[in-house]
């Protein structure tokens, strides 16, 4: 991660423990979080290709959107949410298996 | 105060507005044609019909607004139904504290979620949209006064005429529209200082009935309750220091937008209380004596003489068959016997 990611992470980091964690409701559609979409995307993609992505979730995050399961996708794409995409990933029940620091296998 | 040149038309906040051009466009628009009906109507076009087209237009942003939180209604409503399901998934990641059965419980209700089209949450957009069009509505009124002295290209429906017809109005002759707490007479600055009281008033007893009656005590525990009071004194706070500052324009919107927040919270307490909250207890009792009066116009017995009357029919069945409970037959045990 270098410093723009590294920066944008933190950031959000802050942004959920003052103001997201101590909310009364659940305050979002999706799963991940857009706050922990973001932390993901930008630390797969880096800042430039991840903030792309949490900025089309923000976008996505409307009142007439179905909302659910949206992971961010293991391969770069901004259209991954179409089916007819190679990135498209169907909505997953179960977690990826991580390694130890947290990051997807491959 | 500088009056020859509008502040907010340079640097980022600059660029900001030109980007929110057509809906400030759009604005001047409907407060134009407000403003030209009242007139039709035989009211005086410098005065209180600026002030009533300004209310409209906040009238107009809510009915924009309304079926956004309406749907998020319906939704709360299907969420209950959906609690049985919900409970069966809480019951099977039950006790588990680890990471993956976390996430795995929370994947799991997000996908029942999107199955039954229902979502607890609201989302992010109505609050992101009512920063841009309060600030689109303080943009326009603030830029009035220039465009009516000449020091700032039109914007709008607001010309020139129009503009000097806006700025030259009065509130109930005493207090006019562009005049701000800092350059105001003492009669604008009392009705300033009312008007903002009123403002977070109304604020601070919608976000306190909305505590006290619609939130689920349960939920409002540690940090999350903490955070809730503070929210109550913050935003009436802050009103206060912006509010002296803005034109009496704004403040006439911003006290109706209040008054409409107010109004649309009292109306989802009635009807969409959320669940567990004091409000939804009071709505379950209406609900009660409702039926209980239709019944009673109907001629049928009242809920609890059904009740009653369903107790004493099962203590007589006791005194009849006995405590033991009847065990259940299979229907075609004789059929299958015979063969």
């Amino acid at each position: 991660m270098n410093g723009m990611a590294g920066m944008m992470v933190r950031g959000v980091r802050w942004y959920q423990r003052t103001f997201s964690a101590h909310r009364a409701v659940p305050c979002c559609r999706y799963y991940p979080s857009c706050s922990n979409y973001a932390i993901q995307a930008v630390a797969r993609f880096g800042a430039l290709r991840g903030g792309l992505l949490a900025v089309l979730r923000l976008l996505r995050c409307r009142p007439w959107s179905r909302g659910g399961i949206d992971d961010v996708p293991r391969r770069f794409s901004v259209f991954y949410r179409f089916r007819w995409s190679k990135a498209h990933e169907e909505p997953r029940l179960t977690p990826l298996p991580t390694d130890e620091w947290g990051n997807p296998l491959p | 105060m500088n009056q020859n040149q509008f502040l907010l038309d340079s640097g980022f906040w600059g660029w900001l507005y030109k980007i929110l051009t057509p809906v400030e466009w759009l604005m001047t628009q409907i407060m134009k044609v407000v403003h030209d009906f009242f007139v039709i109507l035989g009211m005086n076009p410098v005065g209180v019909s600026w002030v009533l087209s300004i209310i409209v237009l906040v009238l107009v942003v809510h009915a924009c607004i309304l079926p956004i939180f309406y749907k998020q209604m319906l939704s709360m409503r299907k969420m209950q139904a959906l609690q049985p399901k919900m409970q069966k998934i809480q019951n099977k990641y039950k006790g588990k504290t680890d990471q993956a059965s976390k996430e795995a419980l929370s994947r799991e209700m997000m996908k029942l979620y999107q199955d039954n089209d229902a979502n607890p949450a609201g989302s992010c957009l109505p609050m992101l949209i009512q920063g841009p069009v309060f600030m689109c509505m303080f943009y326009v009124l603030s830029a009035i006064p220039y465009i009516a002295r000449g020091k700032r290209a039109t914007l709008g429906a607001f010309d020139v005429e129009t503009a000097k017809q806006f700025s030259e109005s009065k509130v109930l002759g005493l207090v006019n529209t562009t005049s701000t707490f800092g350059n105001g007479d003492l009669t604008a600055k009392i009705i300033i200082v009312v008007f903002v009281a009123l403002m977070c008033g109304c604020m601070f007893f919608m976000q306190w009935i909305n505590m006290k009656k619609n939130m689920n005590p349960a939920t409002m525990q540690g940090q999350a309750a903490t955070m809730q009071k503070t929210m109550l004194w913050i935003f009436p706070i802050m009103y206060i220091f912006s509010g002296i500052t803005m034109p009496f324009a704004v403040l006439v919107y911003w006290l109706t937008n209040n008054v409409c927040n107010l109004l649309r919270t009292f109306w989802q307490m009635r009807v969409f209380p959320t669940p567990g909250s004091p409000a939804a207890d009071a709505k379950e009792i209406r609900d009660h004596e409702k039926e209980n009066a239709r019944r009673a116009k109907a001629g049928q017995p009242s809920l609890e003489d059904e009740a009653l009357e369903k107790a004493k029919v099962e203590a007589q069945q006791k005194e009849t068959q006995g405590y033991q409970r009847q065990q259940p037959q299979r229907k075609n045990k004789n059929k299958n016997k015979k063969k």
